[in-house]
């Protein structure tokens, strides 16, 4: 598999995927970027279902970085399927949303979400969000070889 | 030369210690004959080491005698025998003229001794200034001039190759010197070393011998090089007839196999193995604890093993059963089915098992290493501390076992028995504490209960009292008018059939008694006049009536208030579904304004910021300004959002209340909300407030928006002073924030606490005007009220109260 992803971006707001887009080319993380655009289309992407049927049976990013609030299937909807599955629940999920609710935290993280951050409403605090999400999950976090195991 | 004398091991040596005087004085007076020189050997002082060889008669017997002439003499010797590397030293002599010369003896870096030869002349020298050395030094000027003329004369030439070969000869004695210390040190150093080497070898013989441990060196083949005595005993072969042989020799070619396996583990890697492994030693199996090292050659290079081992089975078996017995005693411990705890005599837990856990509602590591009277209420813990001590006397003093009261994690208070053993032969005591609530809280309802019924028995005595009475009445008034009255008898209900059966009891109240009897000499009076039987008829029957009444009366008031009731119950259910509605529906804006309302926002900055960025060339100072505010802006309305979801937050969300200490809370907000830069220049006063008992949480952000309040408003002050205060009073805790800022119009103190109002401009004072309304909601959500004092540029202080009551 060449150009292996890093990053699926779930994300319903074309502004904001716009903006998250952004941030992360400026921090050099955008080459390998899927964006899904709803709940639906993540678990497809994940999956390998529909538009995205391949030889795989799973794709597998290094990072999801997941909105709560999504059309059809939503947020915390697609991270409890991705950690109910053995394998899928192995890649880190981090949820960026705009919601401070301790009710969403508490969710998410019984769910098994590896971050919950709250987005920035200011641009230059969302692009060091970013970054330091990258930073931390692709560079200084170390995981187990996922794609070893489906084999 | 010699080295027998003197170790010399160390750099104190001095001329004698290096050479035979004997051999130099031999070699001197050789020299002297050889040449026909004087010659002589002395410290570098000038002080004699050997005997003169071949003195004159000039030096020896004239200027030698004289005071100045010797001294001059001793003088010359050590200026003439001064360490020169380049070659002898020759001129006449300091004292007497003659022509001398003269070399170092130099050992090492040390100046030993000089060597001197001389007493010649020739034309060279002023023979008339040697004799007028006669009178300086005041010898007899005949004899002097005598003796000056039998002084051996030698040409210049051959004295100067006479000096280059005593200057060879003091180079080489002097190296030979070097050389031959240099060997003494050496052997010295070798001899000490050998000394240690067979101390060593003694020593480890001995500890090898004598060591408990089975100890053996195996060379890099496995084969054994050497074993103690006790290793071999083992293996049943003589220490000496195990050289050579190896583990095939002596263990199953599995064990061997094993062994060698470990060893050329050891060997090829120079690792250290250590492990503990069965060992079976003429058929009984014994624990060891192995310990392989590699065995090196004085090079370091790895040249075998060295193994010992010791017999551990004793100490494993010790273990095991120790392991075992403890295991027993922990779950015994655990499974008493009782809280049971072990207290040391400092009264510290040192152990608690699992069933202290719903007993106290602390787990068992919360509990280990604290003192176990924290757990109990203080009414009890007299009482236990008084029995704590007399038990360390005698423990039959104390009882062995007594009620306590307990406070659980929750605060609230347990009843317990306790019973208590103590450990023999320590401070410890064994506590086993027995959960007594229930039924203790039973029996006091059961008493209250109890007492309950007796009131009501009693309220109910007076009336069933006149209902006997009456029944009574229609009896004797039956008997009287010979009717059946047995209708009348419908109203005695089965109870006071059975009251009636219990007169007696009834009959013991003195004023029923004196009632009675009043009313039987009604009866009597009934009785003998059959006049009055008619209107005691009436007056009966008018009081049934009554009762039917009163009885159909209540009936209908008790419905009415079931009625009531169930109306009530019902409103409430619907009012609450309301409120309910209303909630949820409350909580889904705000979800939304926390979701939706952001993302907008965050559109406009990050896309203003693009603008920025990609557009920066295209833009002048004043656009680019615009944008800016476009920004700022776009902040100042996610503060707002934040703001107003915080604020209804606070309605939406259940309080979990805790005891608060104050002082400390409104400490650490004050350190939190006052900026580093602020705290210097301000001065700032706390005093001891009272603790309250509500949600941290909330209260937390009560004291924040406060003190961040006072912070801004008296930030313009040169000293901006800031007082947190509080005292008690009726029913409640009153706090307070007092600061010397900008104040307010005190007209305008109703719009204070209002969302969204600010008596402030936004240039003068930045905020969005929730802060006091967050307050206000918090507040009066725990039942106190806020309220402010102020003028304008004279500070201000805001108030708010707590209930003092838990509730």
């Amino acid at each position: 598999m060449k150009n292996e992803i890093e990053i699926l971006l779930v994300e319903d707001n074309p502004n904001d995927a716009e903006l998250a887009l952004r941030a992360l080319k400026k921090n050099n993380l955008s080459n390998n970027v899927v964006r899904a655009c709803d709940g639906e289309e993540a678990l497809d992407y994940i999956f390998a279902r529909k538009s995205y049927k391949s030889d795989n049976s799973l794709n597998i990013p290094k990072l999801i970085l997941l909105d709560l609030k999504l059309p059809k299937i939503d947020g915390l909807e697609v991270l409890k399927v991705i950690k109910a599955d053995p394998v899928t629940k192995l890649i880190p999920v981090v949820v960026l949303t705009s919601s401070h609710e301790e009710r969403d935290m508490v969710e998410s993280y019984s769910l098994g979400v590896n971050s919950y951050i709250v987005k920035p409403v200011n641009f230059d605090n969302f692009i060091d969000s970013v970054r330091e999400i990258g930073f931390y999950w692709l560079l200084l976090n170390q995981q187990p070889d996922i794609k070893d195991l489906i084999k | 030369m010699k080295n027998e004398k003197g170790t010399g091991a160390d750099d104190n040596f001095s001329f004698s210690d290096i050479f035979d005087l004997n051999d130099i004085q031999h070699i001197q007076d050789l020299f002297a004959d050889a040449t026909g020189v004087a010659s002589i050997i002395t410290y570098p002082d000038g002080t004699p080491i050997t005997r003169p060889s071949n003195f004159s008669w000039f030096c020896n017997e004239i200027i030698r005698k004289t005071e100045i002439g010797l001294k001059n003499c001793l003088n010359s010797d050590a200026e003439i025998g001064r360490p020169n590397s380049s070659g002898p030293t020759i001129r006449p002599c300091f004292s007497c003229g003659l022509w001398d010369a003269g070399a170092s003896i130099i050992v090492g870096d040390r100046h030993l001794a000089n060597w001197l030869v001389g007493q010649v002349k020739n034309d060279d020298l002023d023979r008339e200034k040697i004799i007028e050395y006669a009178k300086i030094i005041g010898a007899d000027e005949k004899k002097f001039i005598a003796a000056l003329e039998d002084v051996t004369v030698m040409s210049k030439e051959k004295f100067f190759k006479v000096a280059q070969m005593l200057f060879a000869i003091a180079n080489e004695l002097s190296s030979k010197a070097y050389q031959n210390r240099q060997l003494i040190k050496s052997v010295h150093d070798r001899n000490q070393a050998e000394d240690e080497l067979i101390k060593s070898e003694i020593l480890n013989r001995t500890l090898i011998k004598h060591l408990p441990q089975r100890i053996f060196i195996k060379d890099t083949d496995s084969k054994y090089i050497l074993s103690n005595e006790i290793y071999s005993k083992d293996l049943g072969i003589n220490s000496n007839d195990i050289v050579g042989r190896n583990d095939f020799d002596f263990f199953s070619n599995e064990l061997a196999e094993k062994y060698r396996k470990d060893d050329q583990d050891v060997i090829a890697n120079g690792i250290q193995k250590e492990f503990e492994e069965k060992y079976a030693i003429s058929n009984r199996e014994r624990w060891t604890h192995v310990n392989k090292v590699p065995y090196r050659d004085a090079d370091g290079k790895i040249v075998g093993v060295l193994g010992i081992f010791e017999d551990i089975t004793e100490r494993k078996l010790a273990e095991e059963e120790l392991r075992i017995s403890h295991e027993k005693y922990q779950s015994i411990f655990e499974s008493t089915g009782t809280a049971t705890l072990i207290i040391e005599e400092d009264s510290t837990i040192s152990l608690a098992n699992h069933e202290c856990f719903s007993l106290t509602g602390y787990s068992q590591e919360e509990l280990i290493g604290q003192k176990w009277t924290k757990y109990v209420e203080t009414e009890s813990l007299q009482n236990m501390i008084k029995n704590h001590n007399l038990r360390r006397i005698d423990p039959s003093l104390a009882p062995k076992k007594y009620e306590v009261k307990l406070i659980h994690k929750n605060g609230e208070t347990r009843y317990a028995m306790l019973d208590i053993g103590m450990v023999h032969g320590s401070g410890q005591s064994i506590v086993s504490i027995l959960d007594i609530t229930d039924r203790i809280l039973a029996e006091k309802a059961l008493l209250a209960k109890a007492e309950e019924l007796e009131r009501f028995n009693r309220l109910m005595l007076g009336r069933e009292l006149k209902m006997i009475e009456l029944k009574k009445e229609i009896i004797e008034l039956s008997k009287i008018s010979g009717k059946n009255v047995n209708a009348s008898g419908d109203i005695s209900t089965d109870i006071t059939k059975k009251k009636l059966e219990e007169q007696t009891l009834v009959q013991r109240t003195m004023e029923q008694q004196r009632e009675l009897s009043n009313k039987k000499k009604t009866e009597k009076e009934l009785k003998n006049s059959n006049n009055h039987s008619e209107t005691t008829k009436i007056a009966t029957i008018n009081l049934l009536e009554d009762i039917k009444l009163e009885m159909e009366q209540r009936k209908k008031v008790e419905k009415e208030v079931k009625k009531l009731n169930s109306e009530l119950e019902k409103r409430v259910n619907e009012r609450t579904s309301q409120l309910e509605e209303v909630n949820s529906e409350l909580q889904a804006f705000a979800y939304s304004v926390s979701h939706d309302l952001r993302a907008p926002l965050r559109a406009i900055d990050g896309f203003s910021k693009f603008i920025l960025e990609d557009y920066s060339s295209k833009l002048d100072d004043e656009g680019r300004r615009l944008l800016g505010l476009i920004r700022s802006n776009t902040i100042k309305m996610d503060k707002l959002i934040t703001d107003i979801l915080s604020l209804s937050r606070v309605t939406r969300s259940e309080q979990k209340k805790s005891k608060i200490d104050m002082t400390k809370m409104a400490l650490s907000m004050f350190n939190e909300a006052a900026s580093d830069e602020n705290k210097r220049k301000m001065k700032f006063v706390i005093e001891e407030l009272p603790d309250t008992y509500a949600d941290a949480t909330y209260i937390k952000q009560v004291w924040i928006n406060l003190i961040s309040n006072a912070v801004k408003f008296s930030s313009l002050k040169k000293v901006p002073k800031i007082t947190i205060g509080g005292y008690s009073e009726e029913g409640r805790h009153v706090y307070y924030v007092r600061d010397n800022g900008e104040g307010f119009n005190p007209e305008y103190t109703h719009k204070l606490f209002g969302v969204f109002q600010r008596l402030h401009g936004a240039d003068e004072f930045e905020g969005t005007g929730v802060g006091l309304a967050i307050v206000q909601r918090i507040i009066h959500r725990h039942g106190g009220t806020v309220w402010a004092e102020g003028k304008e540029g004279k500070g201000a202080t805001f108030y708010f109260s707590l209930p003092s009551k838990r509730n």
